[in-house]
């Protein structure tokens, strides 16, 4: 009885770990859930960069130019 | 027997969730929050030696909150078509330092100081890349609050003052959907007062508040806190002396403006600060101003400031 309820144990613990494994692989390889904090940092930083720059105008630089 | 046979029941029952800790672990991370973009901007750097040696680059430098709590200050310098992350990064009053990084490895540092050139504000500085130096200028984009932002800070300004009338019925919900209020406006300013100012979003809504409000006292002494050390380090550059003349010529003629007295004791507490023009340093210093107002900087001293009407849709919104 306790080696069929052992047998049957391993065979889940096998099929479970081997699904984490499965997870891990999917999110190192990329994807959303694979980015590091500073990478999703890094590219909030980038997308507020570009948006921002977008703005500068010829106007600014003559602003920043001494009278 | 029986015992041997439990203990391999109990490991194995241990292993998967060992191995599901540690394999969720480091990839549930759940998105950091900006708490202040320090610098968004694009200009050139070049060679001291060779002005012909140049690049164009984007620079931006960000403070973020992460899940945890733990805050970071974090960077992305794109030069030319390289990209790099700024890290190890100190923040000061206008100037900001740090070390220059490609793929994990340390290949360069930067030094930058602000100062408001107009309406525009500049980072110019120094910085080190790949073994060469250049002379960097960056002309920082305009970027503005935006209505869910906005109603984030009236929400963090209003928990750390209960006691601003301003902050009463749920201010933040009205102020989100109606971000161009000027309570509303008020209320930001009186949060980036409260040490945001590194907050480009800040900054610029200050620029645009002191272009409408020039002799307000929080815009007198504004752009040369902007340029505190810039000036100390270039004290007779033409903008610094632009701007100690202006604020000079307007002190004089209104010492009853509270701004006069907070410059004066900037110049005071500051023995740097335009320390190769003794003559307008004087000037500041020998003002009969009235001092600085001693209590909270609060939204309705800012509204009052500036004689803004009470917002009568706010009495009656929500």
């Amino acid at each position: 009885m306790i080696s069929r309820l052992l047998a049957i144990l391993l065979v889940v613990s096998v099929i479970f770990a081997s699904g984490c494994v499965q997870q891990e692989t999917g999110g190192a390889t990329g994807g959303a859930a694979g980015a590091t904090l500073e990478d999703q940092a890094a590219d909030m930083l980038e997308q507020e960069l570009d948006q921002a720059i977008e703005n500068i105008s010829v106007e600014d630089i003559e602003n920043s130019l001494p009278e | 027997m029986k015992k041997q046979m439990a203990v391999i029941l109990a490991l194995l029952m241990a292993v998967p969730v060992v191995i599901a800790q540690e394999t969720t672990g480091p990839y549930s991370v759940s998105a950091p929050t900006a708490k202040a973009y320090v610098i968004l901007g694009k200009g050139i750097a070049a060679s001291p030696t060779d002005p012909m040696d140049f690049m164009i680059v984007k620079f931006g430098i960000g403070r973020f909150i992460s899940p945890n709590g733990t805050e970071i200050n974090l960077g992305v310098l794109i030069a030319d078509e390289d990209k790099y992350r700024l890290k190890k990064i100190t923040i000061g009053d206008g100037h900001a330092t740090g070390k220059i990084y490609a793929n994990g490895t340390e290949v360069g540092s930067f030094d930058v100081s602000s100062v408001m050139k107009g309406d525009t504000e500049v980072w110019a500085g120094t910085m080190s890349l790949s073994g060469n130096s250049y002379n960097i200028y960056v002309i920082e984009g305009a970027r503005r609050i935006k209505a869910s932002e906005l109603k984030d800070k009236v929400v963090e300004y209003c928990k750390n003052n209960p006691n601003d009338t301003n902050c009463r019925n749920k201010v933040y919900q009205y102020c989100q959907n109606n971000p161009t209020d000027r309570r509303c406006r008020a209320l930001f300013r009186a949060y980036c007062l409260r040490g945001h100012m590194d907050d480009t979003r800040c900054r610029q809504e200050f620029v645009d508040y002191c272009k409408e409000n020039p002799t307000n006292r929080y815009c007198i002494p504004f752009e040369l806190k902007r340029a505190k050390v810039y000036c100390e380090n270039h004290s007779d550059s033409i903008l610094c002396r632009r701007i100690a003349t202006k604020i000079t010529t307007f002190c004089q003629n209104n010492p009853d403006n509270e701004g006069c007295a907070e410059v004066k004791q900037l110049i005071t507490s500051r023995p740097k600060l335009l320390s190769k023009l003794q003559t307008l340093r004087s000037r500041i210093r020998n003002l009969k101003v009235n001092r600085v107002s001693a209590g909270k900087i609060n939204a309705t001293k800012i509204t009052s400031a500036v004689n803004l009407p009470v917002s009568t849709e706010l009495e009656g919104g929500e």
